[in-house]
């Protein structure tokens, strides 16, 4: 597997980590768009939500134009309504696992305007896009609603409403990572200039190989979405990855163990990433959860590449999310650090024994990185 | 990977689970055979009163000069080739990473042997021992010993390899359940739980769990763990959460390097939620049943040094010198280990649940009375108690 971070398409070459979009969000989106494509990921459906659309290829070719003209272009990003779903490779983690799908939506109110405002949805089965237009984003198959959740703004697919999710043009850095190789997981990070908080998280993390039900001894209990997504946006200079901790804010997982999804599954509902406790030194008492913590000062490993840094582990609790309960897997792209550290923050060998600066901080994770130093 | 439940090392043949040793070294001489039967090399033993056999090749196992239990005609004293002779010892060598285990009866002077010792040393060396400082009476000593960093860990026990002091470990006679349950092929997990057959308390557990997931430059992707409660109030394996004190287990952090080593306190971590660090923790016992299946959700085991632990005993200098001390931090995941979701009872076994059962094992058994969300490969068969 190969994290990248450079988009390569008859598009557009460019780097989709450390840059500040000039065009805010719809320029980071294309590029995201881009790298996902360059990664293995296929666009299904997507209409520059003024001029046309398509059921079956990315029509959206630029994010540029409408910045100098104020009206719509075509083929850009910078359209109202602009719209395009995304899927993941078939069997992306292969044994039957499902297909990933999802949907990003541009505000409908102006073109040219309104960059960091926009609807995205997720689905652990797909969109239908007979139920697509030029500013419709295709819904689920048969209307079963609770095989997408809208992970940003609200509404419908005919009557959409959105929410604000990245910063305006120009203040904020963008970073976005893409796995080449199953199980095709990606993030986005855009950090602000003030202590570099990562304000935006859209993350789509998959489960580590040998962590959830794959296959074997229990067939009827394999996983078929051993995925967790999740989209978190802080207005103020708040960091937006504590939200994976939270039960009422967290990802989001299609929860769900068995063969017949309908009958077993949850559908997609919230999880958390947990945290770790320990207890006191006469080993009766739990203490507070010590990692990840604020605190805490942890060595550094003598003669190891790194410090180490921790699995994450996905999971239901009885109090507080009532039946659907238990373990979904161990996160396969983030880890929890060791120590506190400051956001940009690299570290070694974290894809691999030799790496250098291949992984990064961002507010409670450390996530996959391109080598490079953090630009502040 | 296979799991196996017996041992045929031509020296003990049989179950190595569900039987009540009728002496505690023939309780050994079951671990010693199972863990051969695994693949495991007797690389050094000596009977401590003549007989004595060691091999400094890696890969190429020792003669075993350990064949039998008992004492001479005349009671109290030796007899040639056995593991109730006063110390006598051996040292046993996986070929997937060199980790090494030694055991040495203490339980009697040199030239003496009494049935049902309960007087061990026992050591654990990620490198291996240097078989030429041993004699027949004597363990040897660790492969690395530079300036106070050692590449050893006395788990019972204390004192020297010249002058050994004992601890207390395995059950007197013919009370305990002996279950030794081992890993055929890398990387060479093994556990050992000796239930007390009238608490039904683990009273011995050995635990050398390998692990995934670890950080980058790790040598030694193993915890550590080897505890004897003598039937106390504290079941052995409740040991595996104490982070900070000396009764838990432990794990080699860092590489194979002069000064940059240590021998750390390494507990099984516990998973919370964020609002509330509630007890009990989220995992284990926290999840309930899988409302999907029906079934028992069961977690990997996450293995830590707490910040705590550093506290106590930080690595650090004196003197000039680098001391040996604790590496706080992650350390790894169990594939061998598991948490349960729901509190079990001793003795319980689940066949059903979220994560696969590894080649060999038909079940999963619950071996703590007091710690009752920890489960261990198992045969299928019931437990007996």
């Amino acid at each position: 597997m190969t994290f990248l971070f450079v988009a390569t398409s008859s598009f557009i070459t460019s780097s989709a980590a450390n840059f500040v979009p000039v065009s805010g969000a719809v320029e980071g989106m294309f590029k995201f768009k881009e790298l996902l494509k360059t990664a293995g990921w296929v666009v299904t459906a997507s209409s520059d939500g003024v001029v046309s659309f398509s059921t079956s290829s990315d029509i959206i070719t630029t994010y540029t134009g409408v910045l100098v003209s104020g009206t719509a272009i075509t083929g850009s990003l910078g359209n109202k309504s602009a719209w395009f779903v995304m899927a993941s490779p078939s069997n992306p983690s292969g044994n039957g696992t499902d297909r990933q799908f999802w949907s990003f939506q541009r505000d409908s109110t102006n073109n040219g305007t309104n960059f960091e405002t926009w609807r995205i949805k997720y689905s652990a089965d797909m969109f239908d896009n007979l139920t697509a237009s030029l500013t419709s984003s295709p819904g689920p198959p048969n209307g079963a609603t609770v095989s997408q959740s809208i992970m940003l703004g609200g509404g419908t697919d005919a009557a959409p409403t959105f929410a604000v999710g990245f910063r305006t043009s120009g203040n904020m850095r963008w970073n976005s990572a893409a796995n080449n190789a199953s199980p095709y997981e990606w993030y986005t990070i855009c950090t602000e200039f003030t202590a570099y908080q990562p304000v935006t998280m859209i993350m789509h993390d998959a489960m580590l190989t040998g962590s959830w039900p794959d296959s074997g001894t229990f067939p009827t209990q394999f996983d078929q979405s051993p995925y967790c997504t999740m989209v978190s946006y802080f207005a103020a200079a708040t960091d937006a990855t504590v939200n994976l901790q939270s039960s009422t804010l967290g990802p989001f997982t299609w929860f769900r163990k068995g063969t017949n999804f309908v009958a077993q599954g949850s559908g997609i509902l919230r999880l958390q990433g947990l945290k770790y406790m320990g207890t006191n030194a006469g080993n009766t008492t739990l203490t507070n959860a010590i990692w990840p913590s604020s605190g805490t000062t942890i060595q550094s490993r003598p003669g190891l590449n790194s410090e180490a840094l921790l699995p994450i582990p996905y999971g239901r609790r009885v109090a507080l999310l009532g039946a659907a309960t238990g373990y979904k897997g161990l996160s396969n792209m983030m880890k929890y650090p060791a120590a506190p550290r400051t956001n940009g923050s690299t570290y070694n060998g974290v894809m691999t024994s030799t790496g250098s600066k291949d992984g990064i901080k961002f507010g409670l994770l450390v996530f996959p990185w391109n080598g490079q130093s953090y630009l502040y | 990977m296979t799991f196996i439940f017996s041992g045929s090392d031509g020296i003990y043949t049989g179950t190595s689970i569900n039987i009540k040793p009728i002496h505690t070294e023939n309780c050994v001489i079951q671990i010693k055979s199972t863990l051969k039967t695994a693949g495991w090399l007797v690389m050094g033993s000596g009977d401590g009163n003549g007989a004595f056999a060691t091999s400094s090749i890696f890969g190429t196992s020792a003669s075993d000069q350990l064949t039998t239990t008992g004492t001479g005609t005349v009671a109290g004293t030796f007899k040639a080739g056995s593991m109730t002779n006063g110390r006598s010892w051996f040292v046993l060598q996986q070929t997937a990473s060199s980790g090494s285990w030694c055991m040495q009866n203490l339980g009697q002077v040199v030239g003496s042997g009494v049935l049902g010792s309960t007087s061990w040393r026992i050591k654990y060396s990620s490198r291996g021992f240097l078989m030429s400082t041993s004699t027949t009476s004597r363990t040897p000593s660790t492969i690395m010993a530079v300036s106070g960093i050692i590449d050893e860990m006395v788990l019972i026990g204390a004192g020297t390899d010249a002058s050994p002091t004992a601890g207390t470990c395995f059950s007197s006679d013919a009370i305990t359940f002996a279950n030794c349950v081992a890993d055929d092929s890398a990387p060479f997990g093994w556990y050992y739980a000796g239930i007390h057959s009238s608490s039904n308390r683990c009273e011995t557990a050995i635990l050398y769990d390998p692990l995934a997931v670890t950080g980058s430059g790790e040598v030694d992707p193993y915890a550590i763990f080897c505890r004897d409660e003598a039937n106390g109030g504290t079941d052995a394996w409740f040991r595996i959460l104490d982070n900070a004190g000396t009764t838990g287990p432990r794990a080699f952090i860092g590489p194979l390097t002069p000064y940059q080593r240590s021998n750390s306190q390494c507990c099984a971590m516990r998973y919370s939620t964020t609002e509330t660090n509630e007890a009990p923790p989220t995992i284990p016992a926290g999840l309930g049943t899988n409302p999907f299946t029906g079934f028992e959700d069961i977690f990997p085991i996450v293995w830590a040094v707490d910040t705590r632990a550093f506290a106590l005993n930080p690595i650090g200098t004196v003197a000039g010198t680098v001391a040996v001390g604790m590496l706080n931090g992650y350390k790894g995941v169990s594939t061998m280990s598991r948490w349960l979701a729901n509190s079990k009872s001793y003795g319980d076994t689940i066949t059903g649940s979220n994560l696969n059962l590894p080649a060999g094992a038909t079940s999963r058994m619950i071996l703590a009375s007091s710690l009752a969300n920890l489960a261990m490969p198992w045969s299928g068969t019931v437990v007996s108690t």
